[in-house]
């Protein structure tokens, strides 16, 4: 579909994507049509089009797909996964250093009945904990779905009907950086791709004009820092971009993306030249599948320019579109993320802050009010806006940290935290995420932790089985989802996970 | 955060391996576990042991007799479907956890890392009823989380299992069954002996030979221009200048190229451009990783980089190249005054950190030994037996025994022969080095001695906490009897600690200075929580003991003393008074020994000795010093005097063997396995190291000229290297999952060849370049039959084109604007900061935490990998940085900026065809040439100013006050960027001269008068009607606010307001603008210019409202390069253009 059509269809109003001082783009970029006219190629379009989808497409065997990565052509066009795909683009949200799920998604009024007094079971985790810690938050039924959402996730809560709530989600470990590189490459010590570049890999992306994988983070790297998008031993070009939405400069944004040294007619007369420059090259040559496929990336380039600059520019969208997000960083990396996903960009994961903002062993109550505050509106007005512009059937939204928090009040440790006796400290035996749109079942509660919330207890959901889900949404079997690398074929999980089928729609 | 503890990690991991369903209980699982597998040892001898082969097959006595109809018949109905039900899920073909399977008799003999399931006719050993029966001796209870299964059904398993366990005979599955056939790869290297045509290289021969038999003929030779430009940039990675080619043309001897490639050889870029290659085979960075706060640089990873150019350049033997990248320190005599190879064993140690685990940091090193030399995947077995290649997990542990006798000192070598150049900056080096370095043991010591007089000045104070929480440092309420107390928790703890060990050493000495204490304060602890009644005995009881002299008569006014709070008190002051009188003269011999005891002695509890003054930091002070020790380590990473130093890694004084850790789990040690060579290359029986950690054993045993792998991988990797796919097109794996090579015997003449030649890359090179088949046109006659035969060209039909790798790409760039700097060696370089370093781009600083998007975007290798090869995409990204990113501008320019501007148009474009692709143009290049560098199109004319609209800087108004009369009477740009700040400025100093004024996105500061109002101006680029708004703010209640105007070039002042402590809409009504026409938002300082800080980001929308929009803040910018001209532009396409970038 045409994003921007449907765009105006609906009587939106939209700013001109031409920006006066700048000339017409469209009437400069050479379709890619015109550039094999213009180079006067013997090869027809289509005929290029379906070698290089064959190159580039997903191949049968794991040695020929490894092979086309040495063929000097694009790796990022689009391919078909194992089956029809429910899913086909995500959202990560991720809330760094880990929410707590007692206090967001997963009531237990049992805290409140053993308020101040030891739990029956307290599990280790990284720090001593005591007595059982109530929330200090209400919940209520939400929806036609009652599912219970504290006040914390109001305005997402909008939604509920739409979003499974999974609240028996465990990992492996109560520590930040390997819980964060679990989640995100499926093993919590080695270098692996990450879950966005496996995707990339496996899918390509719709428009080649922007990256296909965008990581958002404001103020910063949250901690493991670019690991978190590791493109580990897959090509480069699989690795998040990185971009840190404070700033507001394009520039700053996306490398290189503006021409600051000459005019956009002169760039087209460079790039005129150029053109007939490699045409007469690769005449003289053959097999020209990696010369032609480097004289497009040129065309490709200079539409991106044009493309990005539109993408990441939300003074474009019309008032009460960005009253809806609301103030704050939030709201601009998740509307960015909105014009992004319309653009065909097959991954963006958001962070939502630099270091670990969610992790609150001291003060729960206050900082988990102003984390929330921060991105409750925004989340919510970006389901409705994916549901607004018929996005959110086929986009999955995922939103979780690497871990919950503890039932159990965190004790004072010197050094290690503030000594408030108000806060919880990393639970891995049990927490929740959500999954929205994309092919999963809404108004619907998966799993659920024992009595205190300490640990999942019911329809278990490893971090791995998550990942398989995730895949088998975007159309692909996990264990046949593999890359060959040092002698083996490597998955994103590893030897692990099933398909949650209790999730799907 | 802090690393989880370890136990905990390894408890954590161990629930991994077992499943979910596992909780913490009160005992370890992990012990339990590693008592099981002492038991299982001691029931079954061998099973741990690398003497029995990975493939071990079912011992003779354990054969399974001719099973009746009857047992199967009962096998198939009671024993197979509870199997099915409820054990292959985990234990299967698709799972197999902790390496067991059930599913056929065999597997279950040989059972999984915690051994056999099953031993016939002994149910009593057999581990699969143990588990059945939930044996509460064992925690190993199956199936997991659920209750046991029936007895019934655990009296069959016993019943089958002392049968003999018997199962239907099954067909053998084909597929992992061993052929007679070794894998090829384990063959010994045997040199064909090859039938050549007289002057034939036999490399040809060997090429031909396979083109023959698919009916091929190669292409011919290519010309000789190409021949220069690939062997050029095959050699040195840098393009051959005009001369050379010249040069080259003009040598018409029949060994032109023969010498042309002796040249290349020994020139020093040759070792820069291979050297890239190896390094990237070693995961080269500059960095360790992820770390937490540490300094993350390796100030001396450049001297493996630097090693490794040096070796290349001299033609280092291979295999001792390799030897020394394993064991240099073993090779290099200490004062031999030529110690540069011991910076080789960088090898091993520049891989990530991965938080300093040391499992990972090992499994790192095996795997680039293993991967890098060997071509075998070894760290595949570090959790299980390799599942194709036979490496078991026992040789992994065998090579980690290698690696963890090994260390890395503190102090590495410095290195002979560096920086002798430059005394002065080694001299300051040493000062700042030493001089830090004093600056942390002078802070460490201050801290120790606030401390120690904190310890003095409150000894009772400290004692009389200590005895609060019974002398026990892992007290519940220490911090909290600290804080109340304002003691430091850190000193509180030693004082519980050391004191209570004294007391302990009192009561067992009754000569102890402390002796009469000890009753005395046990009574106190004992008593402090007990029934209040027993109070009144409890008193008595203390004031019954006989206190220490120098305690003084604690008890005089025994009437006055009616609690035990009393007593503490009284018990702390005497302490307090032995700190006061201990080191004065009226000191005894008795109160000097109990000083002695709590202060004088290292471990006293009110004693400090200097190393272990960290043990008593808190929070602060272990922070501050990690800052100054910081400081250090960026000393020896930044100083350009710093010495350089090998990262070596020497043998630990007590080397030993190490324990498998059973499933790669550091909490399941199971038995030691000796070090030693892999069986499979060694023979069953090879013997074990003996010397020192034994990594010399294991380099010397890598490059034996009998094992067939070293030299196969290495010649296999240079034809990669050369050719773009190797002769086996899985480098850095040949084990049983590779293909075959393509050319088997040329592998092995190669790999003969290169072992005769004593393993001589330059050798190698030259054989492979001065075959035919290096020489070949990149064209084919025939390509369609070739294509139909043979499409990858994995015949070499024809010289396979490649890309420039990044290093040459951008080598390139700079050679041929002539700026390439041919310094040889040294610390890493910044390649992205501007000014740009025109170093080659092997001495680019590589951070492989946060590798720099240039790299990634051209295909750099991750280097926390070994990697096997270069991939080679093609993005959108890769052209952007060309056509946008400043370093080929700036080359562009500069090479734009060397022509004669009074030399004829033609002349100028002949000589930059010369410069870039060193060669004439053609008469229709130089035809569009002229016309691109000539144009003077409308489009031309119409050029955008590529700075936008908008421009910052400052001025004045004309005297006018009628309205439509203002006019900006003066504007001039302010001067300066900062970058940091993001804001544009007078100077780099800020303020200047007390003058405050810049502009940034949201707004600025005005200037001190009104001549020097802040103006921002934009310049209309189109004719129209527009919309002005904005909020003009003003944030501070002091002074007397700001003004701020709209001045039009044309309309004059079109609004004005002013604001103090608020905001004001700035809203105009519809603009008539001409093109070029400038609108100035003036703002000044009214009357005082004293907090005169604003924001004002107005946004232009043009009318109607789809047409254009112009935000202050969005479109704020720093300063834009100057625009290009038309050389500079011609120069980009060049350096762009497909030849450049493609080697023929």
């Amino acid at each position: 579909m045409n994003p921007s059509e449907s765009f105006d269809a609906q009587g939106l109003s939209r700013p001109d994507p031409h920006r006066g001082h700048r000339p017409r783009w469209e009437h400069l970029a050479l379709t890619r049509r015109q550039l094999l006219q213009r180079c006067g190629m013997g090869m027809g379009a289509l005929a290029l089009g379906s070698v290089l989808a064959e190159a580039t497409g997903l191949a049968s065997t794991p040695a020929a797909r490894g092979d086309q990565l040495n063929r000097g052509v694009n790796p990022l066009l689009p391919k078909s996964p194992h089956f029809a795909p429910k899913a086909k683009r995500v959202v990560h949200l991720f809330m760094n250093g880990g929410p707590s799920h007692v206090d967001t998604f997963d009531p237990k009024p049992e805290l409140a009945r053993l308020a101040g007094k030891e739990l029956p079971k307290t599990l280790a985790t990284e720090r001593k904990t005591g007595a059982a810690l109530p929330s200090p938050f209400k919940f209520a039924k939400r929806g036609q779905s009652g599912i219970e959402v504290s006040e914390l996730f109001t305005r997402t809560a909008e939604h509920i009907d739409d979003i499974c709530v999974i609240r028996s989600m465990h990992a492996d470990v109560p520590n930040h950086e390997p819980s964060l590189m679990l989640m995100n490459c499926g093993d919590a010590r080695q270098v692996r791709p990450s879950l966005g570049s496996w995707t990339l890999y496996g899918l390509g992306t719709e428009n080649q004009n922007l990256p296909g994988f965008i990581v958002m983070c404001p103020g910063g790297y949250p901690i493991s820092e670019s690991q978190n998008w590791q493109n580990g031993f897959l090509p480069g070009i699989y690795q998040g971009t990185y971009l840190d939405p404070n700033h507001t400069d394009l520039e700053k944004l996306i490398e290189n993306i503006r021409h600051n040294h000459i005019t956009t007619q002169d760039q087209r007369a460079q790039l005129d030249l150029l053109a007939q420059l490699n045409a007469a090259h690769r005449d003289a040559r053959q097999a020209e599948a990696d010369l032609e496929a480097r004289i497009q990336s040129f065309e490709l380039a200079f539409r991106m320019q044009l493309e990005a600059e539109d993408a990441f520019d939300v003074s474009r969208e019309p008032e009460w579109i960005r009253e809806e997000y609301g103030p704050g960083v939030h709201a601009r990396q998740l509307l960015i993320t909105r014009r992004l996903l319309e653009r065909g960009v097959r991954f963006v994961q958001l962070w939502h802050g630099a270091g670990q903002p969610w992790d609150n062993h001291d003060d729960i109550e206050v900082n988990h009010r102003r984390l929330a505050r921060q991105c409750d509106q925004a989340i919510g007005a970006f389901l409705a806006d994916l549901k607004r512009r018929g996005l959110f059937e086929d986009t999955l939204v995922i939103w979780g940290g690497e871990f919950g928090r503890t039932p159990t009040v965190e004790l004072p440790t010197p050094g290690a935290n503030a000594g408030k006796v108000n806060g919880r400290d990393h639970n891995h035996y049990g927490f929740t995420m959500w999954l929205a749109g994309g092919g999963v079942k809404g108004g619907h509660v998966h799993g659920a932790t024992d009595e205190f919330g300490f640990q999942a207890v019911e329809d278990n959901v490893h971090v791995h089985d998550l990942h398989a889900t995730i895949l088998y949404l975007l159309g692909f079997d996990h264990e046949r989802f593999t890359y060959r690398h040092a002698g083996r074929d490597f998955r994103l999980t590893d030897v692990h996970g099933h398909v949650v089928k209790g999730i799907l729609a | 955060m802090p690393p989880a503890p370890a136990f905990r990690q390894r408890r954590a991991a161990f629930h991994r391996q077992r499943g979910s369903g596992d909780q913490v209980g009160t005992t370890p699982l992990w012990r339990k576990a590693s008592l099981l597998v002492v038991w299982l040892l001691g029931t079954m001898p061998g099973v741990f042991s690398a003497s029995v082969p990975a493939h071990a097959t079912e011992p003779p006595a354990q054969a399974q007799a001719a099973a009746t109809l009857e047992q199967i018949t009962f096998f198939e109905t009671k024993i197979r479907p509870v199997l099915a039900q409820h054990c292959y899920r985990c234990h299967g073909p698709t799972k197999e956890w902790n390496g067991l399977r059930l599913d056929s008799r065999e597997r279950m003999l040989k059972g999984g890392d915690l051994g056999p399931a099953v031993v016939p006719g002994a149910p009593g050993e057999s581990l699969i009823l143990a588990a059945l029966s939930h044996d509460p001796e064992l925690d190993l209870k199956m199936p997991p989380d659920q209750p046991p299964l029936d007895q019934a059904i655990v009296e069959d398993f016993k019943l089958w299992i002392s049968q003999g366990a018997p199962w239907p005979a099954e067909p053998q599955p084909p597929a992992d069954a061993p052929t007679d056939q070794p894998h090829w790869a384990f063959q010994p290297i045997v040199k064909p002996t090859v039938p050549t045509r007289p002057g034939q290289s036999p490399i040809d021969a060997l090429i031909e030979r396979q083109l023959a038999s698919q009916g091929l003929v190669p292409a011919p030779r290519a010309d000789k221009r190409t021949l220069i430009r690939r062997a050029t940039f095959d050699l040195t990675g840098l393009p051959p200048t005009p001369e050379e080619i010249d040069a080259f043309l003009a040598d018409e001897s029949p060994d032109a190229f023969a010498k042309l490639v002796d040249r290349l050889l020994a020139s020093p870029r040759y070792g820069e451009k291979w050297a890239r290659y190896w390094l990237d085979v070693a995961r080269y960075a500059d960095t360790k990783g992820y770390v937490f706060q540490e300094e993350r640089r390796y100030p001396y990873a450049y001297t493996y980089r630097d090693y490794v150019v040096e070796a290349f350049n001299r033609d280092v033997p291979i295999d001792r190249f390799f030897v020394e990248q394993i064991a240099a320190d073993r090779l290099v005599k200490p004062d031999s005054g030529n110690n540069r190879a011991l910076a080789a064993l960088g090898f091993l140690t520049v891989g990530r950190r991965f938080l300093n685990n040391q499992h990972d940091i090992i499994d790192d090193r095996i795997d680039v030994i293993s991967r890098g030399m060997l071509g075998l995947t070894v760290a595949c077995a570090r959790c299980h037996d390799h599942k194709y290649d036979p490496i078991s997990t026992a040789e992994y542990y065998g090579w980690y025994g290698v690696l963890s006798s090994s260390f890395e000192p503190d102090d590495l070598p410095i290195l002979d022969a560096t920086n002798t150049s430059d005394l002065a900056q080694r001299a300051d080096y040493e000062r700042q080095f030493a001089e830090q370095r004093q600056r942390v043991s002078n802070r460490v010591e201050e801290i120790r001695q606030a401390k120690l007089k904190d310890l003095r000045d409150r000894a009772g104070l400290y004692f009389r906490a200590a005895l609060d929480i019974d002398f026990n440092p892992n007290h519940n309420r220490l911090d909290a009897t600290a804080r109340a107390r304002q003691l430091s928790p850190e000193l509180l703890r030693q004082v519980a600690d050391r004191g209570g060990r004294c007391l302990d050493a009192a009561a067992r000495d009754e000569t102890h200075p402390l002796a009469g204490l000890v009753a005395l304060v046990d009574g106190l602890k004992a008593r402090r929580c007990a029934d209040p009644a027993d109070a009144p005995r409890t008193l008595d009881d203390a004031l019954a003991q006989q206190v220490p002299t120098w305690a003084g008569d604690l008890f005089a006014d025994r009437a006055a003393i009616t609690t035990l709070e009393q007593v503490r008190d009284r018990l702390g002051e005497a302490v307090q008074n032995l700190a006061n009188r201990a080191e004065t003269d009226q000191a005894d011999e008795a109160t000097r020994a109990a000083w002695d005891v709590l202060r004088v002695q290292p471990d006293g509890p009110f004693n400090i000795s200097p190393d272990q003054t960290r043990a008593v930091f808190n929070r602060a002070e272990r922070e501050e010093v990690r800052r100054l020790e910081q400081r250090i380590a960026v000393i020896q990473a930044e100083h350009p005097g710093a010495p350089a130093r090998a990262m070596v890694l020497v043998d630990k004084p007590d080397p030993g063997d190490a324990r498998i850790l059973i499933r790669g789990n550091p909490g399941r040690p199971g038995d030691p396995v000796p070090r030693r060579f892999l069986s499979i290359l060694a023979g069953p029986n090879a013997p074990p190291f003996r010397d020192g950690s034994g990594r010399l054993e294991l380099a010397r045993a890598i490059v034996d000229p009998a094992n067939p792998l070293t030299a196969r991988v290495f010649v296999n990797r240079v034809w990669a290297w050369r050719f773009g796919t190797g002769l086996v097109d899985t480098p850095s794996d040949f084990g049983m999952r590779s293909e075959p090579p393509s050319h088997p015997e040329l592998l092995d003449f190669l790999a003969a060849s290169f072992i005769e030649s004593g393993w001589s890359l330059k050798t190698l090179h030259r054989a492979m370049m001065l075959t035919e088949t290096y020489q070949r046109a990149p064209v084919h006659p025939d390509p369609k039959a070739c294509e139909a035969a043979d499409p990858d060209n994995r015949l070499l039909w024809r010289f396979p084109r490649r890309r420039l790798l990044f290093e040459e790409m951008r080598d390139a760039l700079l050679a041929v604007a002539g700026r390439l700097d041919d310094t040889i060696g040294g610390k890493p370089v910044s390649i992205v900061s501007q000014p740009f370093s025109t170093r080659r781009t092997l001495y680019g600083f590589i951070d492989r935490q946060n590798l720099e998007g240039i790299y990634r975007t051209f295909d750099l290798p991750d280097p926390n990998i070994s990697a096997a090869r270069r991939f080679v995409t093609t993005v959108p990204q890769q052209a952007l940085a060309l056509m946008n990113g400043p370093f080929l501008i700036e080359q562009a320019r500069y090479l734009a900026g060397t022509l004669d501007p009074n030399a004829p148009v033609e002349d100028r474009i002949r000589y930059l065809s010369r410069c870039v692709l060193g060669r004439e143009p053609t008469p229709r290049e130089l035809d569009l040439a002229v016309a691109f560098v000539t144009r003077h199109d409308e489009s031309t004319a119409e050029r955008d100013d590529p700075r936008g609209p908008w421009r910052y800087g400052f001025g004045a108004l004309n005297n006018a006050t009628y309205a439509p009369a203002i006019r900006t009477a003066r504007f001039e740009e302010l001067p300066h960027f900062d970058a940091d700040a993001s804001a544009w400025r007078l100077g780099s100093d800020y303020p200047l001269n007390g003058d405050y004024l810049m502009l940034n996105a949201q707004g600025g500061h005005v200037g001190p008068t009104r001549d020097r109002s802040a103006i921002r101006r934009w310049i209309a680029p189109t004719d129209g009607l527009f919309l002005i708004n904005g909020v003009l703010k003003h944030s501070s209640n002091q002074g007397d606010g700001v003004r701020g105007q709209v001045v039009s070039s044309r309309l004059g002042r079109l609004g004005e307001w002013t604001v103090h402590n608020g905001e004001v809409r700035t809203r105009l009504p519809v603009v008539v603008v001409l093109k070029g026409d400038t609108l100035d938002f003036v703002v000044d300082c009214r009357d005082g210019h004293a907090f005169d800080a604003f924001e004002w980001a107005p946004v232009i929308r043009r009318m109607p409202g789809k047409l254009g929009l112009w935000d202050a803040a969005r479109d704020f910018r720093g300063p834009q390069p100057p625009p290009a001209d038309l050389w500079t532009q011609y120069v980009q396409v060049l350096m762009m253009s497909n030849e450049f970038h493609f080697i023929d």
